[in-house]
């Protein structure tokens, strides 16, 4: 197993999952939606059945889905990040189409030889 | 059991499928990284933005610009990111971005982040994909040495407009020159270094004969006479070194064969400093020499014609005087020597006047003998004494050396004389002394008096003819102002040189030195010492 965070903050995405305190996501490889808490249904307003199977960008603004499509390319080719392990201010949508600021922490982790990225997404108090 | 088949080749069909777009994700993924990658190595910034300015994506290099991180830049509307100033101007990209259609990179834009300054060209591209919203992107060109480099190319522009104007003026002023030097009547002759003709002018035409064509690039030998060859040869060498050739009067041979009498001024011609050629002006004298002819022979004609009835009323003067006629009243007496100085100065200045007219025409003529100068001024103190008795001064010879000179001797005492009198006359103390050296190769021979010198403002025309300083008119010993003259062409002619040194109020020093023909035996050249 090989973890991609800071050693510090460092909590797998299998001790992550089972964080209740704040909106976790879990995403595969191809950027498919594995994983969402309860915090993350309650907050985004998805069903888990409902999210699972679908793309990362369901939550992320039209605006930022092409810096994610070409930063989440490069990572996959490069290994290399600047975006993870720290928090970091991104809109995200939910179901219901509202847009809001919210602090994400994301983290990317390999088993098995396979990528897989856990994220907390903390809303902003405006 | 065939639901359960069914479902299993369902099952397996979308698991199929799933592995094919998987497949095809991750090799599109793989284009993207390659093309993101490719972006990001690139000098210019390149923004991809929605139509109201949110910036969508940007390459590494506008994060470099802005000095911002990607997500910091991210979502956030151009507007407010990237400050950009036309003209001092801030740029408006609201308007800009509406603008977009075409490439717009003539203009430079000036980004200023703190003591960042850097100078951009902006070019907006508008494209919309197919149920798409509109979207730009945007590349700035870093062009801040193109900007310094238009600056310097608009300085150097400048400079060379400025070089332009001056050349233009230049070239204005030149031909204004070519004009005049084409129009005059005087002959003007650009020579190089090796008397070889440059240019020719119309004055030259008129006066030599020649054409510009037949004669530029043949050396101005042919100009010169047999008789004045050697002036081609001397000239040259002169001017060589840099030195102008005074005025003079020469001949020159016209195209058809005849002499041509000219003024000619000669002068090097300086590039950068250096002698690089000559010009030579000439100027025909021909109606000139007539008139000067005429003129001569006039005063000479004139002046014989007086001189025979003033010898006979001199004569007349001294007999009456004399007593001849018998004892006259004191009164008559008086009057009768005022007459006799009178015809005796007026035939003075005949006599002068021919003199000079004889010298000028070349008719003077010169018996030169060898002769011991030291004797030759005793010979002179002896006759001149009388006259410098009148104004109670003595003469006081002192001989420091001696030569054999090659003179005529008549005309050498002449000009002792003249220089003698007039140190006398102008005497204001009671001797004069007369000087003999040996030089090198010359005698020279010095009169001095003490007396009121020469005023400074008429050095110059000291040995011109007819010149007297203003002091002197009032005297009763006023000359005919021609013995000076006379005296100089004399000493030239004997290849001798005349001048003199003053101290103004104090003393005057007037001098001649001659060519030794040979020199004395030691012992008889140091032997004198003694006033004569």
């Amino acid at each position: 197993m090989e973890f991609f965070h800071d050693k510090e903050s460092s909590v797998s995405i299998a001790e992550l999952k089972l964080t209740q305190d704040k909106p976790v996501i879990v995403v595969n490889k191809q950027g498919l939606i594995v994983f969402v808490n309860d915090t993350f249904e309650k907050v985004f307003g998805w069903e888990a059945d409902e999210i699972n199977g679908k793309t990362i960008t369901t939550i992320i603004p039209q605006n930022f889905h092409d810096a994610h499509h070409l930063g989440f390319s490069r990572f996959q080719s490069t290994e290399k990040s600047t975006i993870l392990n720290h928090p970091l201010q991104l809109k995200a949508i939910k179901k219901s189409g509202e847009i809001f600021s919210a602090e994400h922490t994301i983290q990317a982790e390999k088993i098995d030889g396979e990528w897989l990225f856990g994220a907390t997404i903390v809303p902003l108090k405006e | 059991m065939a639901n359960g088949y069914l479902a299993r080749r369902l099952y397996r069909l979308r698991n199929d499928m799933r592995e094919k777009d998987t497949e095809l994700i991750q090799e599109l993924r793989a284009t993207l990284s390659k093309m993101e990658l490719s972006l990001g190595a690139i000098d210019d910034c390149i923004i991809w933005i929605d139509d109201e300015g949110v910036i969508q994506w940007c390459n590494e290099k506008l994060s470099t610009l802005l000095g911002r991180t990607n997500i910091e830049i991210l979502g956030q509307p151009i507007q407010n990111l990237v400050h950009l100033k036309i003209s001092n101007q801030p740029i408006n990209w609201t308007e800009l971005i509406h603008n977009a259609t075409s490439r717009n990179r003539s203009l430079f834009y000036k980004f200023e982040e703190g003591a960042n300054i850097k100078y951009l060209e902006v070019l907006i591209r508008n494209f919309q994909q197919v149920d798409q919203e509109k979207k730009f992107i945007i590349v700035l060109h870093d062009a801040t040495d193109n900007y310094f480099n238009q600056a310097r190319l608009k300085d150097a522009n400048e400079d060379l407009q400025y070089v332009n104007e001056e050349l233009a003026k230049s070239a204005y002023l030149k031909s204004k020159l070519a004009a005049i030097i084409e129009f005059t009547d005087d002959a003007i002759i650009g020579e190089t270094l090796e008397g070889k003709i440059e240019s020719w002018n119309n004055g030259a035409e008129l006066l030599y004969g020649y054409k510009a064509e037949e004669v530029i690039g043949q050396s101005t030998n042919f100009l010169y006479p047999p008789n004045k060859k050697a002036e081609f040869t001397d000239a040259l060498e002169q001017l060589k070194t840099g030195k102008n050739l005074k005025i003079f009067d020469t001949e020159r041979l016209h195209k058809n064969g005849f002499i041509v009498p000219v003024s000619v001024i000669m002068s090097p011609i300086r590039n950068r400093g250096l002698v690089v050629g000559f010009c030579s002006i000439a100027r025909d004298i021909t109606e000139l020499k007539e008139m000067m002819n005429l003129k001569n022979e006039f005063i000479s004609t004139v002046s014989h014609e007086l001189r025979t009835p003033l010898t006979s009323i001199q004569g007349s003067f001294d007999l009456l005087v004399d007593g001849v006629a018998g004892e006259l009243p004191e009164d008559a007496q008086e009057l009768l020597k005022i007459g006799k100085t009178n015809t005796e100065r007026l035939i003075r200045l005949i006599n002068d006047i021919l003199d000079i007219q004889k010298i000028e025409s070349g008719k003077m003529e010169f018996h030169p003998e060898p002769t011991n100068i030291g004797d030759l001024i005793r010979e002179s103190l002896l006759t001149n004494q009388g006259y410098a008795d009148q104004f109670n001064v003595k003469i006081k010879f002192v001989q420091k050396g001696n030569g054999i000179v090659n003179v005529d001797r008549d005309k050498i005492l002449q000009v002792l004389a003249n220089l003698i009198s007039n140190a006398a006359k102008f005497s204001t103390g009671d001797e004069i002394k007369v000087f003999l050296y040996k030089l090198e190769d010359t005698v020279r021979v010095e009169v001095t008096n003490q007396g009121a010198g020469i005023p400074k403002e008429f050095e110059s025309r000291i040995f011109q003819k007819f010149s007297q300083a203003k002091g002197a008119t009032n005297k009763v010993m006023r000359g005919t102002g021609l013995g000076l003259s006379i005296s100089k062409e004399i000493i030239e002619k004997h290849h001798g040189i005349i001048g003199f040194k003053s101290e103004e109020n104090k003393q005057t020093t007037f001098y001649f030195e001659l060519p030794i023909y040979k020199n004395l035996e030691l012992e008889e050249s140091i032997n004198y010492a003694q006033p004569f």
